[in-house]
């Protein structure tokens, strides 16, 4: 055990100034036991990517706590159905811990068809599964032998690799639904929306452009998503995938399946979403659509610019940190950041690959800090080091930033504001306005000291 | 004044005071064949938290990494306060093989980044399921790392999750911490804290289960005027309601200290306020087992009797009077009884939430006459 400056040493290698010799990011790594990851596990990464699938049931196989802590944390927004925000949990206790909770978990899913008439029930293993043995996949054939409805088995065992590992076991359920609908009346002009979670309605804004460009979109995996839109996605022409990290996998699987290429694209910030649009449009080689995707742009930036330049005025040279779960969505903001006149000085992810640091370190400024699966310890230390305007991150982030009087922008599941496309760039704008420039931090200890100033005025004693 | 024994005077359902209008219903506790939108969470969320409040503490939950961060996510969320818990980490290989090399990596890790005087060391699911032992492994650890001044106490908690719930693992931790940082444990691997009390006042050992930080403040200002010492635990009192830092806390300050440890071995009495956690799970049984310490084992003090029941037996302890200030306060919420009871009388309530807030509303309902017609909880005590 060596103590230097509370960095633990094995985390050395996922630390990286840029300008600091040659660069070398350790990534896709185990967290370091002990150094507090801000990453959840397979599960999470399961439940995270499936949670929108509306008219579906999710059923936590696994004790209480797996499903409480999940139950209801994203901003999806549904446009019927709700399900996807109940919690069902099989609950499992000392007694199936001993002999087994498949008995508990058939019960479970033939109650909740039941009652609930479900398109499809997704049926997610937790730690205590894996190691108890129940055979999940057995119990999900009867039931759906049974009821004639899908059940499917997501295999996020907690400790069986990183959150990433969690995103390829929901592709693989997703793909248990690919290609068991009805094709016949998609249009050639047709794509799917992967990667997208209509987070405050967002999938809604995006699928509105795709209209406008005359576009049908055939799924969206999984954001407002609907079983049967799911099963009928390989007839579309093209897959578009939003959060590459969590879904690319389907996408190439979907392409060595179904023969479907795909696009990779990023939402957020006006460079990404008008490179979207013009790369869907350019991929269809059609001038209508080309047109279309002009026009969305156009109309859109005219709506926007005007509306921008007040908050770009308040944040110029203002400077951020950005910790956010995948690098995919660290590239996007940087350029968000720019448009608005901010620039970033800590920028890291929980899962990123080499690929995406060798990007990010292209697109950073010399002396910005890169972090791999950071913790509390170091991103409170760089906060304070770079003396940051601005953090972007998560709910776990949010405290951090606050308690040392940096503004913080919310941009993971649970935000309620919609941050993509547009509209989204002008609510980033203002967001980060309100934040940044509020004048709650003129208070702030680290800034201003903990004491009352004095008053200046004092009582005369009389002569 | 030790002699005031109360024990035995509190049954465990004392806390509606009157009958209820209509007889309630009890069901068994039993099993819906799935659990629906669950208000509970698990075990391990309450030792964490119970944790928090202990001053210059760490929690290390000995598990998949999700666990401890799940666990923070829900606090942060709830607190709006930085919450660090530590995992061990698991990987598919240490789930075959087991965890103990994890688990002593993690603790040598927290040692580095964050110094703490303890270190707590928590069970999840899935180290109970593979049968691993956070107890032997921590004291592996102290005895590998023998003789090293800088060498944190070690509160091992090794409670099955499949047990109970959050409430259970709150008041498990209390206990434990109790049983290792004030009385050393039975198989003494490591003294208990050992220091001067600075204050001569007479301390009051004070349980409160899960209530707010605000809750905590008001109860030892509570303690404090009925002429005794408080000491809380937890207590998140300031750990878990701060103010902003001008450098960063790696452990926010507050919690209970080892000089409060140290004072509950001379506590004039414990109260502890759950009436429905098991006797083994209780700090206060453990004290009054062992050092014959008086204790008032009560629900949550909502409303007038059950408030009075808690500050009477303060002052019967102190032998002081009640405060103009207290006193006050009671004759403002008689008047606002009074000033509402036609607005409230036989309104139907549905109450749901830990057993003993349950238990503490109900009786504050009673009080004011509106009438219970179903009480829930998630709880898995009788």
């Amino acid at each position: 055990m060596s103590k230097s400056d509370g960095v633990i040493a094995a985390r050395a290698g996922q630390i990286y100034t840029k300008g600091n010799g040659e660069f070398a990011l350790a990534c896709e790594k185990a967290s370091t036991a002990g150094a507090v990851s801000q990453r959840a596990c397979v599960f999470c990464g399961s439940r995270v990517v499936l949670y929108p699938v509306t008219d579906a049931v999710h059923v936590v196989h696994g004790p209480v706590g797996c499903a409480a802590f999940t139950w209801d944390i994203r901003g999806a927004m549904s446009s019927g159905l709700e399900l996807h925000r109940n919690s069902f949990s099989t609950d499992l206790r000392e007694n199936e811990i001993i002999h087994g909770g498949e008995p508990r978990l058939e019960e479970a899913l033939r109650h909740l068809i039941a009652k609930f008439n479900p398109k499809a029930a997704f049926v997610y293993a937790t730690c205590i599964v894996g190691v108890i043995g129940d055979d999940v996949g057995a119990i999900a054939k009867k039931v759906t032998r049974d009821t004639g409805v899908p059940v499917i088995p997501v295999h996020s065992e907690g400790f069986r690799g990183t959150k990433k590992d969690g995103y390829r076991a929901a592709c693989e359920a997703l793909e248990t639904l690919i290609g068991t609908g009805d094709t016949s009346d998609i249009s050639p002009l047709s794509i799917n929306i992967l990667g997208e979670f209509n987070l405050a309605g967002e999938a809604w804004m995006i699928q509105d452009y795709y209209r406008r460009m005359g576009i049908e979109v055939v799924s969206v995996m999984t954001g407002d998503g609907r079983v049967d839109d799911i099963r009928r996605s390989h007839g579309a022409a093209l897959n578009v995938v939003q959060c590459s990290g969590s879904m690319t996998s389907l996408a190439k699987d979907m392409e060595r399946d179904y023969g479907i290429p795909f696009l990779r694209v990023s939402y957020f910030g006006i460079e990404d979403v008008s490179q979207a649009l013009y790369d869907v449009a350019d991929f269809f080689a059609n001038e209508d659509v080309k047109r279309g995707a002009e026009k969305v742009v156009r109309e859109e930036l005219l709506e926007l610019m005007p509306r921008m330049a007040p908050y770009r005025e308040k944040l110029q040279g203002k400077s951020a940190a950005i910790y956010v779960g995948g690098a995919f969505k660290a590239f996007s903001l940087i350029k968000a950041l720019r448009t608005i006149g901010m620039r970033v000085a800590l920028v890291g992810s929980q899962t990123g690959n080499s690929e995406d640091y060798k990007l990010l370190e292209q697109m950073c400024d010399p002396g910005t800090v890169i972090v791999d699966d950071s913790n509390p310890v170091e991103l409170s230390r760089f906060i304070i080091e770079k003396d940051v305007d601005l953090f972007i991150g998560g709910v776990k982030e949010r405290p951090m930033a606050y308690k040392l009087g940096v503004a913080f922008c919310d941009h993971n599941h649970e935000r309620k504001i919609a941050l993509a496309g547009f509209e989204g760039m002008k609510n980033f704008a203002e967001e980060v306005y309100r934040s940044v420039c509020s004048p709650v931090w003129q208070f702030a200890p680290r800034r201003a000291g903990r004491g009352i100033p004095a008053s200046g005025l004092h009582i005369q004693a009389e002569a | 004044m030790k002699t005031t024994d109360t024990s035995n005077n509190v049954p465990a359902n004392e806390t509606v005071a009157t009958a209820p209008v209509r007889p309630l219903k009890i069901s068994k506790p039993g099993r819906a064949p799935v659990t629906h939108n669950a208000c509970t969470v698990c075990l391990p969320l309450g030792v964490s938290l119970a944790f928090r409040g202990v001053e210059n503490a760490v929690v290390v939950l000995h598990g998949s990494q999700g666990c401890a961060t799940y666990i923070r996510r829900y606090l942060i969320s709830h607190f709006k306060e930085p919450v660090d818990i530590a995992s061990s980490s698991f990987t598919e290989a240490s789930a075959v093989f087991g965890g103990a090399q994890n688990l002593k990596t993690a603790i040598d890790n927290v040692r580095i980044s964050y110094t703490p005087a303890i270190i707590a060391v928590g069970t999840t699911c899935l180290a109970d399921t593979i049968g691993e032992d956070v107890s032997m492994i921590v004291r592996e650890y102290i005895k590998e790392h023998e003789g090293e001044g800088d060498l944190p106490l070690f509160v091992p908690l090794p409670i099955p999750n499949s047990r109970g719930t959050h409430i259970d693992g709150l008041h498990q931790a209390c206990r434990a911490a109790v049983e290792y940082l004030s009385l050393g444990p039975e198989d003494s691997f490591q003294a208990p804290a050992e220091l001067p009390l600075a204050d001569a006042t007479t301390p009051v050992g004070i349980f409160p289960g899960l209530v707010s930080p605000a809750d905590i403040r008001y109860l030892k200002e509570l303690v404090q005027d009925c002429g005794l010492r408080p000491v809380v635990l937890p207590d998140l009192s300031e750990t878990m309601e701060g103010g902003l830092w001008d450098q960063y806390e790696p452990i926010p300050k507050g919690g209970t200290a080892p000089a409060e440890f140290a004072a509950l071995r001379d506590a004039l009495g414990t109260v502890e306020f759950s009436t429905t956690v098991h006797k083994d799970s209780s700090a206060a049984e453990l004290l009054h087992e062992r050092l014959g310490i008086p204790l008032l084992r009560a629900p949550l003090p909502v409303g007038i009797s059950a408030t009075d029941r808690l500050i009477g037996t303060l002052l019967d302890w102190s032998g002081n009077e009640i405060s103009q200030k207290h006193q006050q306060e009671r004759d403002r919420l008689i008047d606002a009884y009074a000033d509402g009871h036609k607005y409230l009388s036989g309104l139907r309530v549905a109450v749901f939430g830990e057993e003993d807030l349950v238990l503490g509303l109900s009786g504050f309902l009673n009080e004011v006459g509106m009438e219970l017609v179903i009480a829930g909880t998630g709880g898995r005590t009788s």
